[in-house]
């Protein structure tokens, strides 16, 4: 299990629990159901880099205690 | 701001609503357990593996310390030997029994190898092996029963390549160079030189420079050789090696070469005998049986073949029927020197006929006429003895002439008729200086006259002497004639137009100006007869081009895509002429400008008016009133001169002396009366009262003694005109008419002076 950041700097700040071999849509889901927005308009970025659904956190290298950039579209 | 986060327990209800695993539990699952699992195992072998590296070598330890002691085993160097140590006999013996074992046994095996290396040989070398062998001999140099030592011949590796082994013997190779040798020894004592050019005539191999001191090193190339076992394999247990057999396999080799020449050359007896006899030859057949007999040919290289002649025949019958054709321009080009030429040679014979059949006396009277033609135009040049009215009358001008205002004259009318009755001062006086620069056109008439009769006498070569001759006649008779010309009416003809516009001056002749224009126009002429001329000859050309064209397209052999092609190729070429042509003709290209301004009402301008015009219009302003009238005013007053009679003032003095001097029948006129020299009004008297009373004033009588005895002479008294005339002045006076014309200028100003000799005056009145 691991824990990461994802921050919006817009005013919401979600700490998800997760699995290495979640992948980036399981993520989003759990982000959302912590937040109550749409899943499927969240977008996770780490600088330019968006993060695609199909692909899970270990590929991306997405380690315990990670902050995330949380948008919207 | 707070984290949104759920516990464990939250997230995995989350994830179970979402159809996810569960989270695991513990830090790292899989990968770091593995990691350390893995090193822990490789630890484990490690260890082990050393484990049993240290066992090993201990093994192999041991093991070589008891080797070591087994190699120990025996005596050593310190301990003697048991068995006879001092016996240095024994020992000798031994070691040398010992020797001669180890060499007996070597002896053996080398024996032994190389009686096994034989063996293998001879079963293998035979006659065979040498078949195919070159020998580098002939084979009549070996005798029959003779041995001969053959040795591979020396050669390079390439040589070797190309020609393969060769077999030869030394003893005989030398003989041979030696032989050579000796033979060209004998060469050099013969002389070299043979008188031939041998070297142009030998074909093939070209011999080498001072050949004949060449000596032979090793045999030469393309000498005679034969095979080794090319035949003998047929005649195989003649098992005889060397020579022998080799003479025998040469014999064999050349009645088998005859044999297959003489297969060769054999003919077939046999014939086809059911031939049948056929109506034509073939080729072959034909080329045996009829042999061409050889036709001399004839100096004409090649007849031309049937259809080219046709067509040269039609050629030469339409040459016949059709006349040349003739070139208009270039007639008119040439005509006229065939025409010249030959009138040019009847001249020449005429003259030669002339001085052929000329007599003394006839030479005589030449020389005499020609003399006084001579005399005559003298005469004429000097005009000394020819008198008419105007000669006589320049000749008494006077340098500075009168000038007598009509009006004036006209005043002095009475007082000048008065004076001619008292007295009869007249004076022969010429007449007024209009009539002179009338006088003196005449004179340039004449002279443009000549020039004329001059150009025309170059210009046309067939008229000579003749005309000079006629020209100087002319020129005689031009003066006496009429020497105050007329002017020649408009209405005549274009001519006399042009010749009244010379003579008023309106149209200049002769200025450089013109003369460069006539020039250049002249050549511009020129250079456009040249290029017709030329553009006549090119067109005569191409239509000769295309008829020949026709006639080559005519013809079947020529095929359309030659055709094409010679057509392109010779539009190329006409195209290129035309632009060389049309290069040429440009060269001497001089266009004749001269950029003329004329103002609104057709006046020629000169650049500076041009200018002005040019700067008016630009600046849209004129001139003022002042200069625009006095513009128009100079424009006018051209046009009058130009509307003015050349041959007499504009209040027609001339006319009116003439008519006074017929009238008076007379050669001179009266201009002044008196000794005052004042010119009486009496003038121009006919104008007022149809009377004439012309007065000359003499010189002053105080002067000269001459002109007051002159002074007074003979009045004529006619019905209805007095003429007082003096002769008082004539050309031996000529200081003295000097005078005279000095003072009736000077006189002729004043108005009332002219009153001062009264009896002229009174004279005239009286007779009026």
């Amino acid at each position: 299990m691991i824990e990461v950041v994802c921050n919006d700097r817009l005013g919401k700040k979600v700490r998800v629990k997760c699995n290495p071999d979640d992948t980036v849509g399981d993520l989003k889901k759990l982000i959302a159901a912590q937040t109550g927005t749409n899943w499927e308009k969240i977008i996770l970025k780490k600088w330019y880099n968006i993060y695609k659904d199909h692909i899970t956190l270990e590929d991306y290298e997405i380690h315990d205690g990670m902050n995330i950039e949380l948008y919207y579209n | 701001m707070s984290e949104i986060s759920a516990s464990i327990e939250e997230t995995n209800a989350m994830r179970a609503r979402l159809g996810l695993a569960p989270l695991k539990e513990g830090r790292d699952t899989s990968s770091s357990k593995i990691a350390e699992d893995n090193l822990k195992r490789q630890r484990e072998e490690e260890a082990r593996k050393a484990r049993d590296e240290e066992v090993k070598s201990r093994i192999a330890k041991s093991r070589n310390k008891r080797e070591l002691n087994k190699a120990r085993v025996g005596k050593g160097l310190g301990e003697a030997s048991d068995e006879d140590v001092d016996d240095v006999y024994k020992w000798t013996m031994k070691s040398r029994s010992k020797e001669k074992e180890r060499q007996a046994a070597e002896a053996a095996r080398r024996e032994k190898e190389l009686q096994e290396l034989d063996e293998a040989y001879q079963a293998e070398y035979g006659e065979d092996q040498l078949a195919g062998l070159r020998v580098g001999h002939d084979i009549a140099d070996f005798q029959e029963g003779e041995e001969r030592i053959l040795t591979l011949k020396d050669s390079t590796i390439l040589g070797n390549e190309e020609e393969g082994d060769e077999l030869i013997n030394i003893q005989l190779s030398e003989r041979q160079r030696l032989e050579k040798n000796q033979e060209n020894k004998k060469k050099v004592k013969q002389p070299v030189y043979s008188g031939y050019d041998d070297d142009e005539f030998t074909l093939g191999k070209k011999k080498s420079i001072l050949s004949q001191y060449d000596e032979v090193l090793g045999l030469e190339a393309g000498h005679e050789t034969f095979v080794l076992g090319e035949t003998n394999r047929l005649k195989r247990g003649g098992g005889q090696d060397g020579s022998g057999s080799h003479s025998v396999q040469g014999g064999f080799s050349t009645k088998d070469k005859m044999s297959q020449k003489l297969k060769e050359a054999a003919i077939a007896l046999t014939y086809n005998k059911t031939l049948q006899a056929q109506d034509y030859y073939t080729k072959e057949e034909a080329e045996v049986t009829f042999k061409k007999s050889k036709k001399k040919k004839k100096s004409r290289s090649r007849k031309p073949d049937s259809w080219e002649e046709d067509g040269n025949q039609e050629e030469s019958a339409m040459e016949v029927e059709r006349p040349e054709p003739t070139d208009i321009s270039e007639l008119n080009f040439v005509d006229d020197e065939d025409l010249q030429a030959s009138l040019a040679k009847a001249r020449r014979l005429a003259t030669k006929k002339a001085v052929k059949t000329l007599t003394p006396e006839q030479i005589a009277k030449n020389l005499a006429e020609s003399k006084a033609m001579e005399v005559e135009e003298d005469l004429t040049q000097k005009g000394g003895l020819i008198i008419s009215d105007v000669s006589e009358f320049v000749s008494n001008l006077s340098s500075s002439a009168i000038h007598i205002p009509s009006s004036r004259a006209k005043g002095k009318e009475q007082s000048s008729e008065a004076a001619g009755t008292s007295t009869s001062t007249s004076i022969n006086v010429s007449k007024e200086d209009t009539d002179m620069e009338n006088a003196k056109d005449a004179e340039e008439e004449n002279e443009t006259h000549d020039l004329k009769s001059r150009t025309r006498a170059e210009s046309e070569a067939a008229e000579d002497q003749d005309v000079d001759m006629n020209e100087s006649k002319s020129e005689e008779h031009k003066p006496t004639d009429n020497p105050l010309e007329d002017e020649p009416l408009v209405s005549r003809g274009l001519g006399s137009t042009l010749a009244l516009l010379k003579q008023k001056g309106a149209y200049k002749v002769g200025s450089a100006e013109q003369e460069e224009r006539a020039r250049i126009q002249a050549e511009r002429a020129n250079w456009l007869a040249e290029a017709r001329l030329r553009e006549a000859k090119l067109a005569r050309e191409l239509a000769r081009e295309k008829e020949r064209e026709k006639e080559k397209s005519r013809d079947k052999n020529y095929s359309i895509r030659d055709r094409e092609k010679d057509r392109e190729y010779e539009n190329q070429r006409r195209e290129q002429m035309l632009m060389d042509e049309r290069e040429a003709r440009m060269k001497n290209y001089k266009p004749d400008i001269k950029l003329e301004y004329i103002d609104e009402s057709g006046n020629r301008l000169s650049t500076k008016e041009a200018f002005r015009q040019l700067s008016h219009a630009f600046h849209g302003k004129t001139s003022g009133k002042m200069k625009t009238e006095k513009r128009m005013k100079k424009l006018e007053d051209e046009k009058r001169l130009l509307g003015m009679s050349s041959t007499d003032t504009p209040l027609n003095m001339v006319s009116a002396f003439q008519e006074r001097q017929k009238a008076a029948g007379s050669a001179h006129l009266v201009l002044a009366v008196g000794n005052r020299n004042t010119v009486p009004s009496t003038l121009t008297s006919t104008m007022v009262g149809g009377t004439i009373s012309t007065i000359a004033t003499g010189g002053r009588s105080g002067t000269t003694s001459t002109s007051s005895a002159a002074a007074h002479t003979s009045t004529f008294a006619a019905p209805n005109h007095t003429v007082q005339t003096n002769l008082s002045i004539s050309g031996v006076h000529a200081p003295n008419r000097e005078k005279v014309a000095f003072g009736l200028k000077r006189k002729a100003d004043p108005a009332p002076g002219a009153t001062q000799d009264e009896t002229v005056t009174k004279k005239s009145r009286n007779d009026a």
